[in-house]
């Protein structure tokens, strides 16, 4: 919830659970716990890494962790940063990241450049890391 | 009305390329494909008549498994319809 937060997304998500649209995981395990502080680490050991504190890598962990869990049935895990995105694909994970899923709902036809362009840069004002050429880019080749 | 920018949160974080969105976007196309394909299969399957008519044909010999009394079932279908395909111009 903390990375939701940061990312100025925490009432919308609080929104998402009350609609029954997101599913709490419950608490980790002790296994779970000593598996999420060892790929925070990786994660903080990657060259692309630019943070070598791994308790800064912890939320990626812990989403790679609960991302295993079978009962869960996860597919994909959606993270941004290349350092987890390294991680997560030595683990053989499935990724994509929050400009793919943009990129898609323009595909279907649900968002115009405009809109694209306008999500994205919101998030960057928001503070995560996008390039404005990386936002053309997306509106441009994915908008309707 | 203009947004406050505030400063990236994780400033030292490494950019998305244009390259990682358009994998991003496929690697999602075919999870997505993978669900549905996943769910349609499921709703045939769950069917008893379907489960009937499946488990006649695995027993007479005529197909091995499921999946390919589905995929021969479809063929079959296409060719009965051919005319009428050809006729509105979405096998040519």
């Amino acid at each position: 919830m903390a990375e939701f937060e940061k990312h100025g997304a925490g009432e919308e998500l609080d929104n998402l659970i009350r609609q029954g649209f997101v599913v709490l995981a419950e608490e980790l395990t002790t296994d779970e716990k000593e598996r999420t502080e060892m790929l925070a680490h990786r994660i903080a050991a990657q060259p692309s890494s630019g943070d070598p504190d791994h308790l800064n890598h912890l939320p990626e962990a812990e989403a790679m962790v609960i991302t295993a869990r079978s009962e869960l049935g996860c597919t994909l895990i959606l993270l941004d940063e290349l350092a987890a995105r390294a991680v997560a694909e030595e683990e053989g994970l499935r990724i994509t990241g929050f400009p793919g899923v943009v990129g898609r709902a323009g595909l279907d036809g649900s968002l115009t450049r405009h809109d694209i362009r306008h999500l994205l840069s919101l998030c960057q004002q928001q503070g995560t890391h996008y390039s404005n050429q990386l936002i053309e880019h997306v509106a441009e080749t994915y908008g309707r | 009305m203009s947004m406050k920018r505030i400063a990236p949160h994780e400033p030292q974080a490494a950019l998305l390329s244009s390259e990682d969105v358009d994998r991003d976007v496929a690697v999602l196309s075919e999870a997505l494909m993978e669900e549905r394909a996943r769910r349609i299969a499921q709703n045939v399957l769950l069917r008893p008549d379907m489960r009937q008519i499946l488990g006649d044909l695995l027993e007479s010999g005529a197909c091995e498994n499921e999946e390919e009394a589905i995929t021969r079932g479809l063929k079959i279908l296409s060719v009965a319809l051919l005319p009428v395909l050809e006729g509105s111009g979405k096998n040519n």
